[in-house]
Parts: C-alpha cells; structure tokens; sequence
C-alpha cells in the first residue's frame, strides 16, 4: 500500500482493485491513512449509506470530521430527504450523475481551500446497477478532469474482475496507475 | 432428309451390297459399327439410310429394316414441319460449307414418342473419283446429361448461396441469382471481365490483402474453405463472407477455373457479436450486482450478530438492498427488450415471455 500514497501525494488518479470481501477493509485502510497523511477526504458513496460509513470510520479511528461525504443512495432507499448534516450532501440517486458532478464540484472548491484533498469513489461496481458502462465512464472522466483541474488526487475502488474488459481499458485512460489486490 | 425414295431393306446389321462395303471392309469394322453404343448410319447423298446400327434401333426405336433404303425416317424423328425445316437447313449449310457437322444438338421423337437429345457428328463422304458417296453420321444420345446439367444448372442458379465460375484470371463466367441478391451487381453486370473485385473490394489496401491470400491459396493449389472476407455491395452496405473455392482442371490436368462459393455470414457475425454484448451486460448489470448485494447482506448479518449496527441503519442497508435488486430486475428487463429486437429470428412466444 505504501506507493498507493506516495502515488496520492502527487495528486495521481488510482484504481484500486479488490476482491468483493476485501474491498470494504481496503477503503477503511485507505480512509485511515490518507486522513492521517493530513489529507481531507471526499467520499463519493453508491453503496453503503452515510450514516453507516460515518460509524464504521470511526470505529476505525479515523477523524470524521476530515470526511465530507457525498451519498448518493440513502436519500434514494428512504424515498424521503435524509436528515440534514454538516459533513454530507446527499444526492437523489446514483443515476443523477448531474446532481453528483455539481456535489463533487462544490466539495472540491470548498475542500481545496483548506490544503491536502483526495477524492475516494466507493465503488464503481455500484455505481453500474443503476447506470450504463458507457455513462459509468462519462462520469469517470467528469471526475477525473475535475480532480486534474483543482490538482487533486483521485482514488476509484472497484471490484476485481468486476468490471468488463472494454470498460476497463476505457478507465485506465483516464486514471494514472492501478493497484491490484496484495500489492 | 426429304425424299420419299425407297429401296430394299436390308436386316438388322446387315451392310449393304452397294459400295459401301468398301468402307468398312473387315468383319472387324463391320462388327464395331454395328455394336458400337452411339447411333452410327450412312446415308446417301439424298439421306436415304443405307446403314442404321443397333445403337441407333434402339434409341429411336425403329429397326433397320424399318428405315433402311428410304428417307422416311427424318419425318418420323422431326415430326414437326418447322423444326424438321430447321434441322435441314442447318445441315446443308453447315455441311456445304464445313464438309461436316460437329456436335449439332437436336431433339428428336422416337417410335414411342419419347424426346430424345442428340449431339450429331456428320462427314461428308467422297467416292474415289471424288464424287458425293453420302454421309456419316454418329449420333450421342446426351438427354440424360443435357437433363443433368439442366438441374444442376436450376440448383446452381437458385441456389441460397453465392456460387460464381471464375477463370484462371478471376474472371467471371457464371454468376449465380443469389451473388446478383447479395451483391447487387447483375451477371450481365459482372461476367466476362475481373472488374467486380474492385467494386466489391473498393479499398487497394485491403483488396491487395485479399488478393495476396487468395493467390497464397492458389499457388497451394487448395481448395481455401472458411477463408472470410468482408466486400462492399453496390448499394454501400458491407456483407461478411465465408469461401469456399475449388480448383477446376480439364482432362489434360491444365487449370480452367474455380468453383467459388461464398456463404453470406454478416448476420451471424451481428449475432455473435450481440451475443458477446449480452453476455458482457448481464455480467456487469446483472452477475456484479446480485454480488454487490450479497456481499452487503453478509456484512448486515455479520454486523446484527455482533450487535454492531441499530435498528435504524440495520433497516436502511435492507432497503438499500432492495433498492439495488428493484433496480437490477429493471436491467435485466431492459436487457431482454434489447435482445428481443436484436434478435428478429427469435419465436414470438420467447419474445412475449421476455417482454412480461
């Protein structure tokens, strides 16, 4: 993992790739390192919901307070507005790539303000139940030119082998190095 | 042929007593051109028979007593005033200017009204003083084969693939129905000349490929089955093929051409190709997903038996697990309405059952 964050420290995109059971302790991993390296964190989540995330973060440690999370998924499961919070904005749904591209842009400018920023997907996989390969790589490349713009690192977690040959090539341009599972 | 002159008849292989005898001489000769399995006669300068073989008794059906002697018989075989006229006038002009007549084909009626196909062979015959003795006439009976290169002609032609004859130079000497569908190019378009390679393989780059395969094959002198190409039909669309060629020699082992045959496969490459489509869709929208969730109910369950997560938040990640499979049977519903109009040779029960 060391070269993960020498490689976050000089504003590199990444994808980290993971087995599915692996991949939840490899973002806690990652949170509690690049938090302690003095980096503020923005966690763009499809998967596990905020309030969840939040515990699991600190029961590792790690200090919310340098998280900013962007959920696209609580407000879409409870059908209803999540209850309103200082360190999270949350989306309506992870197929409103509109609403997720602005939530990013507004936590970048607001972050980038304040010193070390690095911007952490949680995960891609999730992201592709509710949206195409194709619009899954639009987004990819919003992003990443937005994090490329503000001189800002970039780490995508997905699943291994989760992710078809064609879209895989197509992301690998976007981002500079990509880190498989044990190394 | 026409006359009504008659003389003695002699029996069946019998050659008569006039000079005639003289041709034949031996028993040897006399043997053969009575055996012999073509239709043989001599007739005299006014196409009365003078021999008639058993080949001949038995192709027209007439014995050589029947016709021998007289001229009847040409009105009994073209019992058509017309087409008799035809025959005749074909014979005497070939004949005074050749001397001789060489695969003339005709039908004729046998004694039993049956239609028979003949290829001629006649020679004018002279006497020593170089006067008209009369005519030698050989007479293969070709309708088996003629109704045989009738139905393989009807196949050829209608066949459902594209079936082309092409010389040593690539030329086109057949050019079947289905390669006139397929390519938009007519067989009066294309036969006779190479050019059609050009308009079917419009780019030099890949047209020089296809050439240096195809002439690879060639020189091997092999037949090239599943040699695959794509070619542009006159219409603009492009067309997937599979070949099939087949070297064609004559008797004396010297090339005279290639069967071609090329199969029309672009649909099957669209298929397989949507095939391969689907299977990556269903991978990522369908197999990933259904693992995503069951990776998080494992860690929900494990999260409730250690007492590490409320009611509250317990709820959410179920709801969030039904979310996610809502949103996976509308993929795969999705899905099946791509691959129902993907695939227009799918039955329509199928194609209901996925649309439910």
């Amino acid at each position: 993992m060391k070269k993960l964050f020498e490689d976050a420290t000089e504003n590199h995109l990444i994808l980290v790739m993971s087995e599915p059971l692996e991949l939840k302790k490899k973002n806690l991993e990652i949170i509690k390192e690049v938090t302690s390296d003095g980096f503020d964190v923005i966690v763009i989540t499809t998967n596990n919901p905020y309030s969840i995330l939040v515990r699991d973060y600190e029961k590792e440690g790690v200090d919310a307070d340098k998280v900013f999370f962007i959920d696209a998924i609580t407000k879409y499961a409870m059908g209803k507005e999540a209850e309103s919070t200082g360190n999270c904005v949350f989306v309506g749904s992870p197929s409103d790539l509109t609403s997720m591209g602005i939530a990013v842009t507004e936590a970048l400018k607001k972050s980038s303000e304040t010193g070390k920023v690095c911007v952490i997907l949680n995960t891609i996989n999730s992201m592709l139940i509710y949206i195409s390969p194709e619009n899954l790589i639009k987004f990819i490349h919003f992003i990443a030119s937005k994090l490329r713009l503000f001189d800002v690192s970039g780490i995508f977690l997905a699943v291994e082998k989760g992710i078809d040959p064609s879209t895989l090539i197509q992301l690998q341009s976007f981002i500079d190095d990509v880190i498989l599972d044990g190394e | 042929m026409e006359g009504e002159e008659s003389k003695p008849t002699p029996k069946t292989g019998e050659v008569p007593e006039t000079g005639d005898r003289a041709f034949f001489g031996q028993d040897f000769y006399e043997m053969l051109f009575m055996n012999a399995n073509v239709w043989i006669a001599f007739i005299d300068e006014k196409s009365r028979i003078k021999s008639w073989n058993k080949a001949a008794e038995r192709i027209s059906g007439y014995t050589a007593e029947e016709v021998t002697g007289s001229n009847d018989i040409w009105k009994k075989l073209y019992p058509d005033p017309g087409y008799r006229k035809v025959v005749t006038g074909k014979i005497i002009e070939t004949i005074s200017n050749k001397k001789s007549l060489d695969k003339f084909e005709t039908k004729i009626r046998d004694k039993e009204g049956k239609t028979h196909i003949i290829s001629w062979n006649t020679k004018e015959i002279l006497d020593s003083s170089g006067e008209l003795h009369g005519y030698f006439i050989i007479g293969l009976d070709i309708t088996d084969i003629v109704q045989l290169q009738t139905n393989f002609h009807a196949i050829l032609m209608n066949a459902n693939v594209w079936i082309a004859f092409i010389d040593p130079v690539a030329r086109i000497l057949v050019w079947n129905r289905f390669a006139e569908q397929l390519t938009g190019y007519t067989a009066d378009e294309v036969t006779g000349s190479n050019d059609i390679w050009k308009k079917l393989y419009p780019d030099p780059g890949y047209r020089k490929f296809i050439t240096s395969e195809i002439q690879k094959i060639l020189r091997s002198e092999k037949s090239f089955e599943m040699f695959e190409s794509e070619i542009l039909t006159k219409s603009g669309t492009k067309k997937a093929i599979f070949w099939n060629t087949k070297a064609i020699y004559d008797y004396e082992k010297n090339l005279t051409g290639f069967i071609v045959i090329g199969l029309d496969v672009t649909r099957d490459k669209e298929m397989q190709a949507e095939i391969f489509d689907y299977i990556g869709q269903a991978a990522v929208r369908l197999k990933y997903p259904v693992e995503i969730i069951k990776d998080n109910l494992l860690e929900l369950h494990e999260k409730i038996l250690n007492d590490d997560i409320d009611r509250e938040n317990a709820l959410l990640q179920i709801k969030i697990q039904v979310k996610n499979s809502d949103q996976i049977l509308e993929n795969l519903y999705e899905l099946n309405q791509a691959v129902k109009n993907s695939f227009k040779e799918m039955p329509d029960d199928m194609k209901k059952f996925l649309s439910e």
